[in-house]
This record gives structure tokens, C-alpha cells and sequence, in this order.
């Protein structure tokens, strides 16, 4: 407790900002020792296996140096899995957010129906992927399917929807979008809701049309909302993983694999830990340099702003 | 007042589901599947030893099987479990992530204390599985499976509970409709998919989701191309110095199918049951498929008239054979830290009615001699192919741990045209090295 | 609102939900149809089949994985709120080179596709026994989850005036005192926010569960489930029940609490 006499005073607070750091410390350190744990040390220990041939079961494995990596950029299957991952992953973010707000913007108003309409749209952000996967395929299935069904209704002839590369993986990426736009949809309403109407009615006064109502007053002032949308639709587009192995496990072939569903079968299926762990660590060390350049830039906006 | 009405649903949900938690989680005797109405024991069973009073013993049995082969393991686990008290069998259906998990714990060094050895007993598990030579059913083990149940050191490894007797499936009405019989070439098998393509047939059926069946496919031509038409290819194999090039001959067959429009519209994407309700509607005639098919197809449509054939070859100086080898095969793991009982069930198991159950649901003869399964209409299949020309699965025999999945993605990268042959040969050659030289 | 406006909304309105639940109804038409009716699968049954519900009720072992992962979400959820809000709230206060690095760190992983490091975690795992434990799952999801967590809760904190804070400290408190009594209280939106946002996605997970939690006694519903869908049982009525069973009570949690929910996410993840 600081005193008043000078002397006295110095001491105590030298004493409390010791306290006071050691505070400090204690609140980091839990979930620093979870980092160091569970995250930094399998890192390193990621980087080890990746230099073996390790199988990821037997007792044995020999060292191999660079070869996973050189291969890992000749591998066209990896170079599938990138461009696959890239579209789920901006995809996602382009699509989800651009839908969301439309819908949004839809919803804010009043009208009949709509909070059933609301909840509709939100249920199936809460079913996990990998069950809307499985009731996709209901849908998409060749013979008995719902959709091809359809198609027999209106005399289309039927399609085999996932065995085509591009279908396949434009069918993910739609499917993921349709399943979680309202995720994003009511990250926009609650953002829409704290802008003051005042500012709108202004500028309807002043004859500011509605695009540029828009343009000017809506999206700056929804800059947190879509930081936060842009930043969970593309965490959760990267990561992609149940719902493609609930509908193709990432073929025909190895058409569309995403990283982490590839990474799943070097290690599991194709008994390749090494090559497996390479991946990882080649995805883990490009992903962690790209946030921190892109956070940096921001945080140079963000002062700025 | 409102906000109370709101809450106490959810509240009284909650609530609910924890009991239910805590009541579960205590009750450690559950029983793993869903109660059946036989409470009767079976009267054949010798006197099971009354175990020493010990707290309760809970078994993991992990297994790949499905279907009514699965039901059958079940079934038998819950009469074990009603008649010994004590011992509750856990059965663990892994399904298709089977070999996922065991690969993890074979890592761990956790393995269940029973375990089905999918075909792999000694090439794969022999390590982490209890010799099982003293076992009073040891010398009843049939003939033609003992070797593959034994390593090299002449340890019994597993208790084959039958042997996968299997070529490929076909459907009797159709080959009759159109008067054919059955291909025992390659020609004479093209040429019937002609026919039957032209009369608005699917020649043959493919489910290309399942990368297994695709895997089944590979294994049966390469078995076929490779190894029994061709001596010279199956001594390489035997030396390990296989050329790779020669796969060719696999792609190019596998390709041309494709191709001439022989496979299913759905090729890529059609899923085992597909497969199953398009022979029981008569729709598709041929599958490189194993027996359990037929006894799936039979479900749907008991009037069904599916078969066993043997796999065709080419050429002449080579017969037509049937792929022999494990099938549903339990073992011990050496660690497990209930011996006594995990033999107790395993022994349970051996008894001639549960090996006849399990037999039955794949249409598979028993694996104990002595043992007669009734495989209905299979039996005179079985008969007449008696003295027909056999081999183990061409990636069990020929091909190091590892690669009948990646049989299943080169098999799929070439229907779906994302790889070519060039391609499926590097990779097949590729794994081929590495899964060799891993162990 | 103009009058086409007023009839053209609840119309478009409705359009939408009925297209974002169209894989509901196919699932619900599935699971009460009998396994031998092949008729269309849009086609809603005339008759109502509730063997597949029961099917999947006792073979899949519904209950206990409903308390299974409701034990895991629970134990997660605690753990992010607690740890999330103690680690931001220095990192939202103190503005020093090494806590621009921490947040650096933390959005890293974040971002970071879970599976990449999934070989030697599950080594690592191995070795300390955690497969198949409670306390294990719960600190590998708590760990992946928490960067989110922190993330809201720090941008959170940073709205808070820092007045409160100087006034707090020449009150005496220490940094604990402080976060306890001034902080912790107003940052009940942002926890609302990240248990609804983390609780979902922690109940639903079937990447983590699938490797670690490998008992059947243990599996969380996603993975029991994901057992009747595996490609070796034919049984899609009762998948497809299962599937239903187990949308059913996270829809009445939401249903029940929609008002929150979006208050809760206005306040904690917009600011």
C-alpha cells in the first residue's frame, strides 16, 4: 500500500509494480502454458517428424532430410489441395460476408414473418458440418437422389452432381456458403442495428441517394462487424474439413481435397506421417507470416483511423 | 414472470441430459448393442469358469465389420455378456475409419484387448498379437487358412472365423436373359459387357464413393493381369523387383472399361447400397465385388438370383481363380491387461454355433474344420468350384501393408480422369518403395 | 414501406426459409420413411415410421453422447471465458512491443488449419495418456478455440475507458482487483458472444473429437452420428433420424434464447 512519506513511497511502489507485473504474469500465463503446450511444442516436435519417413505407427522410421519438402512442391495433388483450399477459403469469405449483408439489410426491416424467417436461415449455422454433409448427399446422390429427382420432374436428365472436379468443389463451397451465411447475417444485423437512423434521415434530407447512403454511411460504420465476419468465414473456410469428407473424402480422385482433409489422409489413409507432417508444418509457417503481414498492415490502419 | 417461463424448459433440458450423463457414465455393466429378444443361453456352450469375484472386466472388442456380419458379433457379445457375469464385451464398430484408428493406436501402443485383423494378422498386428496355439480349438483351424493366421514362427495369431472365398459377383438372371455364360477370359467377359450394354443392361458396377470397392476392382484385375496370367510378373513380384511400367496392363484394362461405357452411370459416386439395390432391381450384371454383396442383395430382394464367379484371366495356360484368404479374424492383444477373460470370449467365439453365425452373414465357409455353414444357394457356387485355383488378395500377398488404399486412389484418380496411367504407375511404384522399406 | 414492398417481403422471406430448410425436411422425410420406400425423397410419407428414431436413440447410444458433449461444451466454454477474458485484458491495457507480438501470435493461430500439427499432437497426446480422457479433449479444444476467444475479449476490453481503471488503482487494487471487480462484470456481452459462438462450434467439432475421444463410451453425437453414416452401414432412415435427433436440442436452446443471442453479439462482437 503506497504511504505518503517519500521514502517510504518509492519503496511501496517499487514493491506494488513488482506485485503488479507479477499479476501480470499470472493472468498471460495460463493460456500461454496451453499455447506452449499444446500448440508451440508439437509444433517443433511437427518439424522433426517431418524430415522422417515416418509411417505413423511403427516403432521405426529413418531420416530423410529435405525430401518431403522437395516434394511437396512437385506434388500436383498438393497443388490441388491449394487451389481447393484458396476457394473454400476466400470463397467462403467473398460469398458469406456479400450474402450476409443482403440479407442483413433484408431482415432489418419489418415485416410479417420475419422472425421465423430469421430463425430459418440461422438454423443451419447450428447443425455441424459434417451432418449437413451427409444430408447433402441425400440430395446430390446419382439415382434416388432429391435433386436429380427434380431434374426428372422438369425432364432434365439426371447428374452425376460430384463426380465432375469443378461441380464438385463450386457444390462445397456453395454448400458451406448456405449452411453458415446466417452466422454472418446476424453479425450484420446486430451491426446495422447500432447505426444511429439519425444519420440515414440526414442524409435522405440532404438528397443523398441510397447506393451512396450506403457506400458512405452503412459500410464504414460496419467496419468491426465485417473485420469479425471476414475473419471467422475465412478461419472457417481454410479449415474446411467435415463437410467435404462427409460428401466426396475429398475425391473422385484427389480433386477436392482441402488442406486439412489432406492432411488427414497422408497421415491416416496413406500411412505417410512424414509427409503428412510436412504438410502441416509448411501450412502452419505460411499461414502464422501471411496474418502477421496482413495484421500489421491493418494495425497501421487502425492507428490511423 | 416471463423470463422464468422461458428459462425453466431449457433448465429442465439441461438437467436432463446431465443425469442422464451421470446415470451412464456410473453404470459401467452397460450392454453394448440393443436389446434382442433371445434371453436364452445356447446349450452346446461348454461351462464357462465362473471368473473370481473381481470388479467388473469391460472388454474392447474393435472391429471392422458391417452389416450383418457386424450384428452377428454383436448378438454373440450380448449372450457372452448375459452369461458371464463380470465380463461385459464392448463391441467397437470402427466401420470405415477402422484402419484410421488403429493406425493411431497401434501408435500409442493402446490397442483393444480383441480385435479383428481385417486380413492383416501377420503382416500388420503380428507384433501386438497373443499366440494363440494353446487354445483348445487351435488344431480345428482349417487347412487352407492356417497359413495366413500363422507368422513364421509357427504362432497361431487370430481365430479365423472363415475364409474369404471370393472371385466376383454376377447376376444369374440377366447372363440367362441373354444367353450367356459365364466369362472365363477377359474376351469372353468383354464380349458379354457388349451384349449386355446393348440390351440396356449395366454391364458392370462400380461404387466409386468407396474408395475399398475401387480398391477391390484394382486388386482383382492386377491379381488377374499380374500375377496369374502371367508367371514371369509373379516371380518378380516375389523377388520385389516388379517393373512398374507393366501396371500399364491394369490402367489400360481398368480405362478401357470406362471407356466402352461398361461401368455405371454413376461410376464416381455411387455408394455400396447403390450398388446392392441396382442388382436386386436386376439392373446391373457384374461386380468386383466380394460375397457379403450377395448376401446384402439378397436382403433387399430375396428372389434375387446372384452369384460367386471366379475371376477371369487372359491367355492361355491360366485357369480362373478365387481369391482365398482372411476375412473376419479375432486376436488377442498380447499387452491386454485381461487375458484371462479376453480369452474367455475369444474362446466363446470358437464355439462351432457363433463361428457358423458369423460365417453365414458373408457367405463364407467356416474357418474351424467341422464347422458347416449353410450358404443357401452359394453351396453348390462352392461345390463346383472346389477344386478351382486360388490366391490370397493380390495386395495382402504381393504388396506391402499400406497400399490397398493406395489401390483405391489410383483406382479413383484414373475413372475420374484426374490421373493417367503415367501417373497411377509413379505413385503405385512410389508407395511401393516407401511402404517396403517403412518396416 | 410502399404496398409491394409489404406483400413482396414476407414472401421473400418465406422463400428463404423454406430454401434453408429444405435439408432439414429431406432429413426428416428419410428418417420416417420405412427402409423399403423408395419413393421419392421429397416426397413426405403418408404414414409416419418411428423405428429409425429408435433405432437411432438405442443403437447409437444418443443419450450419452448428448451428455458427453454437453460435458465437453460446458467444460470448454467455462475455461474460454475464464481464461479468455484473464489473457486480454493485459493485452487490451498495455500497449508494449511484446504484447504486439502476443496478439501477432495469437491471430496466427488462429488462423492456422487445426489439423496441420495434428501428427505431433497426437504423439504428444499419447504419451501422456490423454486419449479417450475428458481433461484431455477439453485443453486441446480450449487451447485452439481460445485465440477467438481472446481476440473478442481484447477488442472488447479496448472499449472500456481506461478512467475506470485509474480510479480502481488509486483505490488500492491490484491488477486482479481490478479485473475482477471493474472489468469482469461489463464484459458479460462478450461472453455471451463467445459461448454462443465457441459453444457451437465446440459441439459440433468432429475433427477432434475423431482422434481423441475413440471409445464409443466417450464420442460426442457428431461422431456418433458419423457411425451410422459410415459407409459400411446401409441405414439411412436411422442416420438420417440421428441426424435430426441431434439438431433437436441445440434449436430449442436457440429458439429459447434468440433474444439474448443477438443483443449478445451486437454488444460483444461489433464493438
Amino acid at each position: 500500500m503506497p504511504s505518503d512519506a517519500r521514502s517510504g513511497r518509492r519503496a511501496g511502489l517499487n514493491r506494488s509494480r513488482l506485485v503488479s507485473r507479477l499479476q501480470l504474469a499470472a493472468m498471460y500465463a495460463p493460456a500461454m502454458l496451453l499455447f506452449g503446450a499444446f500448440v508451440f511444442y508439437p509444433l517443433l516436435s511437427g518439424v522433426q517428424i517431418s524430415f522422417t519417413d515416418w509411417n505413423g505407427y511403427s516403432q521405426h522410421y529413418s531420416f530423410i532430410g529435405l525430401d518431403h519438402y522437395r516434394k511437396l512442391f512437385r506434388d500436383p495433388n498438393i497443388r490441388t489441395a491449394f487451389v481447393n483450399t484458396l476457394i473454400y477459403g476466400i470463397g467462403s469469405t467473398i460469398v458469406q460476408n456479400v450474402w450476409g449483408l443482403a440479407y442483413a439489410m433484408l431482415f432489418n426491416r419489418k415485416f410479417a414473418g420475419r422472425t421465423v424467417a430469421r430463425a430459418a436461415v440461422y438454423l443451419p449455422v447450428m447443425i455441424s458440418g459434417l451432418i449437413m454433409g451427409y444430408i447433402w448427399y441425400f440430395m446430390l446422390q446419382y439415382s434416388g437422389g432429391a435433386l436429380n429427382d427434380a431434374m426428372a420432374a422438369f425432364g432434365l436428365a439426371p447428374v452425376d452432381w460430384l463426380a465432375d472436379q469443378r461441380r464438385a468443389v463450386s457444390l462445397i463451397l456453395f454448400i458451406t456458403s448456405i449452411q453458415y451465411v446466417g452466422q454472418a447475417m446476424v453479425i450484420y444485423l446486430a451491426g446495422l442495428q447500432t447505426i444511429p437512423r439519425m444519420y440515414y434521415e440526414a442524409a435522405e434530407m440532404d438528397g443523398v441517394r441510397a447506393w451512396s447512403r450506403f457506400r458512405r454511411i452503412t459500410l464504414p460504420l460496419l467496419a468491426p462487424a465485417i473485420i469479425t465476419n471476414v475473419t471467422l468465414k475465412l478461419i472457417g473456410g481454410l479449415q474446411l474439413f467435415d463437410l467435404i469428407m462427409a460428401l466426396t473424402s475429398g475425391g473422385p480422385g484427389f480433386s477436392t481435397h482441402s488442406f486439412s482433409t489432406m492432411i488427414n489422409y497422408l497421415y491416416f489413409v496413406s500411412q505417410n506421417a512424414g509427409y503428412s507432417a510436412t504438410l502441416g508444418i509448411a501450412l502452419f509457417l505460411s499461414i502464422m507470416t501471411i496474418t502477421v503481414v496482413v495484421n500489421r498492415y491493418l494495425y497501421r490502419k487502425e492507428v490511423e483511423y | 414472470m416471463r423470463k422464468i417461463n422461458r428459462k425453466t424448459p431449457i433448465v429442465l433440458l439441461l438437467l436432463a441430459m446431465f443425469v442422464s450423463a451421470c446415470g451412464n457414465g456410473n453404470n459401467s455393466a452397460d450392454s453394448a448393442s440393443s436389446p434382442s429378444g433371445n434371453a436364452a443361453p445356447s446349450e452346446s456352450s461348454s461351462q464357462a469358469p465362473s471368473p473370481s469375484a473381481k470388479s467388473p472386466v469391460t472388454l474392447d472388442f474393435s472391429t471392422n465389420a458391417s452389416g450383418g456380419t457386424l450384428d452377428a458379433f454383436k448378438d454373440i457379445a450380448e449372450r457372452f455378456n448375459e452369461e458371464h457375469e463380470g465380463i461385459t464385451v464392448e463391441v467397437a464398430e470402427l466401420g470405415k475409419d477402422f484402419n484410421t484408428l488403429m493406425t493411431a493406436k497401434m501408435a500409442s501402443n493402446d490397442m483393444p484387448d480383441l480385435f479383428s485383423t481385417a486380413g492383416w494378422s501377420v503382416r500388420r498386428f503380428g507384433e501386438y498379437l497373443l499366440p494363440l496355439n494353446d487354445r483348445a480349438w487351435a488344431s480345428q483351424v482349417a487347412e487352407e487358412i492356417k497359413p495366413v493366421v500363422t507368422d513364421a514362427g509357427g504362432n497361431l495369431l487370430a481365430l479365423p472365423m472363415d475364409i474369404d472365398i471370393s472371385g466376383m459377383v454376377y447376376n444369374q438372371s440377366i447372363l440367362q436373359e441373354l444367353g450367356l455364360s459365364v466369362p472365363e477370359t477377359w474376351e469372353q467377359f468383354l464380349a458379354a459387357c457388349e451384349a449386355i450394354k446393348k440390351s440396356g443392361y449395366t454391364p458392370v458396377a462400380v461404387a466409386g464413393k468407396e474408395s475399398s470397392d475401387i480398391a477391390g476392382l484394382m486388386s482383382r484385375v492386377s491379381l488377374s493381369l499380374l500375377v496369374q496370367s502371367n508367371p514371369e510378373s509373379k516371380a518378380a513380384f516375389e523377388q520385389g523387383s516388379f517393373d512398374w511400367n507393366q501396371f500399364a496392363a491394369v490402367t489400360d484394362f481398368v480405362s478401357n472399361l470406362k471407356s466402352k461405357g461398361y461401368l455405371n452411370a454413376d461410376y464416381l459416386t455411387a455408394d455400396k447400397a447403390t450398388i446392392y439395390s441396382e442388382f436386386a432391381k436386376n439392373k446391373a450384371a457384374f461386380a468386383f465385388q466380394s460375397n457379403q454383396t450377395i448376401a446384402e442383395i439378397m436382403k433387399l430382394n430375396p428372389d434375387a438370383r446372384v452369384s460367386m464367379m471366379r475371376i477371369p484371366v487372359s491367355g492361355e495356360g491360366s485357369e480362373p481363380f478365387l481369391i482365398s484368404g482372411e476375412r473376419d479374424s479375432v486376436g488377442v492383444w498380447k499387452d491386454t491387461k485381461h487375458k484371462e477373460e479376453a480369452l474367455l470370449f475369444l474362446d466363446y467365439l470358437a464355439q462351432p454355433d457363433n463361428v457358423r453365425k458369423i460365417a453365414e452373414a458373408y457367405s463364407l465357409p467356416a474357418g474351424l474344420s467341422g464347422v458347416e455353414a449353410n450358404l443357401g444357394a452359394l453351396q453348390e457356387t462352392f461345390n463346383q468350384y472346389e477344386g478351382a485355383a486360388v490366391s490370397n488378395h493380390f495386395d495382402r500377398q504381393y504388396l506391402p501393408n499400406g497400399m490397398f488404399t493406395t489401390l483405391g486412389t489410383v483406382g479413383s484418380g484414373l475413372l475420374s480422369g484426374t490421373m493417367d496411367a503415367g501417373q497411377v504407375i509413379s505413385a503405385m511404384s512410389e508407395d511401393y518403395t516407401r511402404l517396403t522399406n517403412a518396416k | 414501406m410502399s404496398r409491394t414492398w409489404k406483400i413482396m417481403l414476407p414472401l421473400v422471406g418465406a422463400l428463404l426459409a423454406v430454401i434453408h430448410l429444405l435439408p432439414i425436411y429431406v432429413a426428416l422425410s428419410v428418417a420416417l420413411k420405412r427402409p423399403t420406400d423408395l419413393t421419392s425423397r421429397w416426397q413426405f410419407p403418408n404414414y409416419l415410421y418411428f423405428d429409425h428414431f429408435k433405432n437411432a436413440f438405442l443403437d447409437g447410444e444418443l443419450l450419452r453422447a448428448f451428455g458427453n458433449t454437453l460435458v465437453l461444451t460446458v467444460s470448454t466454454a467455462i475455461l474460454l471465458v475464464a481464461i479468455g477474458s484473464m489473457t486480454a485484458y493485459p493485452l487490451a491495457r498495455i500497449r508494449s512491443r511484446l504484447n504486439r507480438v502476443w496478439m501477432n501470435v495469437i491471430l496466427g493461430v488462429m488462423m492456422v488449419p487445426t489439423l496441420s500439427i495434428i501428427v505431433p499432437l497426437y504423439s504428444m497426446m499419447n504419451r501422456l495418456n490423454a486419449i479417450n480422457t475428458y481433461w484431455g479433449i477439453v485443453l486441446i479444444l480450449t487451447t485452439y478455440n481460445l485465440p477467438l476467444s481472446i481476440f473478442l475479449y481484447a477488442n472488447f476490453i479496448r472499449t472500456i475507458p481506461r478512467e475506470l481503471d485509474e480510479a480502481a488503482k488509486v483505490d488500492g487494487c491490484g491488477h486482479f482487483g481490478l479485473f475482477y471487480r471493474i472489468v469482469l462484470p461489463q464484459l458479460a456481452p462478450v461472453t455471451a458472444a463467445v459461448l454462443i459462438l465457441k459453444g457451437l462450434k465446440v459441439w459440433n467439432d468432429y475433427e477432434f473429437p475423431l482422434y481423441f475421444l475413440q471409445k464409443p463410451r466417450n464420442q460426442t453425437i457428431t461422431l456418433a452420428i458419423s457411425r451410422f453414416f459410415s459407409d459400411t452401414s446401409f441405414d439411412f432412415g436411422s442416420a438420417s433420424a440421428a441426424a435430426v435427433l441431434a439438431v433437436v436440442p441445440v434449436t430449442v436452446l436457440f429458439l429459447a434464447l434468440q433474444k439474448y443471442f443477438v443483443s449478445g453479439l451486437t454488444d460483444g462482437a461489433i464493438k
